[in-house]
């Protein structure tokens, strides 16, 4: 019971990571911010979550772009040889 | 007409498209596609058609839904030829996860907390190395990171990739995904929980 008042202030740590995951997309509220620093200052776990919850964001985002292409593309495009190089001619 | 004979103006324009559209024609293809070497080929494909009918384009108002609509045509040949090759999806249907997501979703976090929803110990996060932050240029890493988005319950993949499409507001993404905003960010939060303790154990092994 007392852990069920603690957590309605402090917030569980699954509640918390829900936060960290929900201020990425909808940013939160003024009472959602101040819970999930009060959560945070207290809890390791949830701390090294959150930085790593933000290094995996910036990971994932990368397999997701093709910078390899877009190079091959752009310097086709400078040789003006068309985009198949070797097709074309 | 040869691409050879396309004045340098034309080229320069591509060129110019190709540095503002290329991220967002590429996350769209590999989204409708979910193959990478497909999405590679159709993107090509709708920049070789946009400097070849540079001409039809001239007079028009928004180059951007121009090349959205050469490659939607491109996605629905390919989706129309797939179909009827039905041989092509097997080698490029990516292996997610089949279990139903809910179930996978309650299996994670009885994992992860415990009753109070507190981290149960083993689960806890440890930090990562310091030299954590440059893992990024890492293709080993890159490659774990790969495996382990693939191990991830379509939906909760669907739902990663439209978060990092970068012309997609989250109001956007509900709609295509057909969830409300707080479905959303708890998918989010599933795939990233298990992504976390995916890459926790194959790459810093613990």
């Amino acid at each position: 019971m007392k852990k069920k008042i603690i957590h309605l202030i402090l917030l569980s740590c699954k509640k918390a990571t829900e936060l960290i995951e929900k201020k990425s997309l909808f940013g939160l509220s003024w009472i959602e911010k101040t819970q999930l620093r009060l959560h945070t200052n207290v809890c390791d776990g949830c701390t090294i979550y959150q930085q790593q919850s933000i290094l995996l964001d910036e990971a994932v985002k990368g397999q997701f772009k093709n910078d390899a292409l877009k190079q091959r593309i752009l310097s086709s495009l400078d040789n003006e040889t068309g985009l198949y190089p070797g097709t074309d001619n | 007409m040869e691409p050879s004979m396309h004045t340098s103006g034309t080229t320069k324009t591509i060129r110019s498209w190709v540095l503002l559209y290329f991220d967002s024609l590429y996350s769209w293809a590999f989204y409708k596609t979910s193959s990478k070497e497909s999405a590679e080929d159709l993107v090509q494909e709708t920049f070789l058609v946009a400097l070849k009918s540079f001409d039809k384009f001239e007079g028009r108002a928004d180059p951007k839904s121009w090349l959205f609509g050469i490659l939607r045509h491109k996605i629905t040949d390919y989706h129309r030829e797939k179909y009827r090759k039905q041989t092509i999806p097997l080698s490029e249907q990516p292996d997610h996860a089949s279990e139903n997501p809910d179930h996978a979703s309650d299996r994670l976090l009885s994992t992860m907390f415990n009753a109070d929803g507190e981290w149960n110990v083993p689960e806890k996060p440890q930090p990562w190395p310091e030299e954590a932050g440059h893992i990024l240029d890492n293709p080993d890493f890159n490659q774990v990171l790969q495996d382990c988005l693939k191990k991830l319950p379509r939906s909760w993949f669907s739902a990663i990739q439209l978060k990092f499409m970068d012309e997609k507001k989250p109001a956007e993404v509900c709609q295509e995904l057909g969830v409300t905003p707080t479905n959303y960010w708890q998918i989010i939060h599933r795939a990233k929980l298990q992504l976390r303790k995916c890459i926790q154990i194959n790459w810093f092994n613990g």
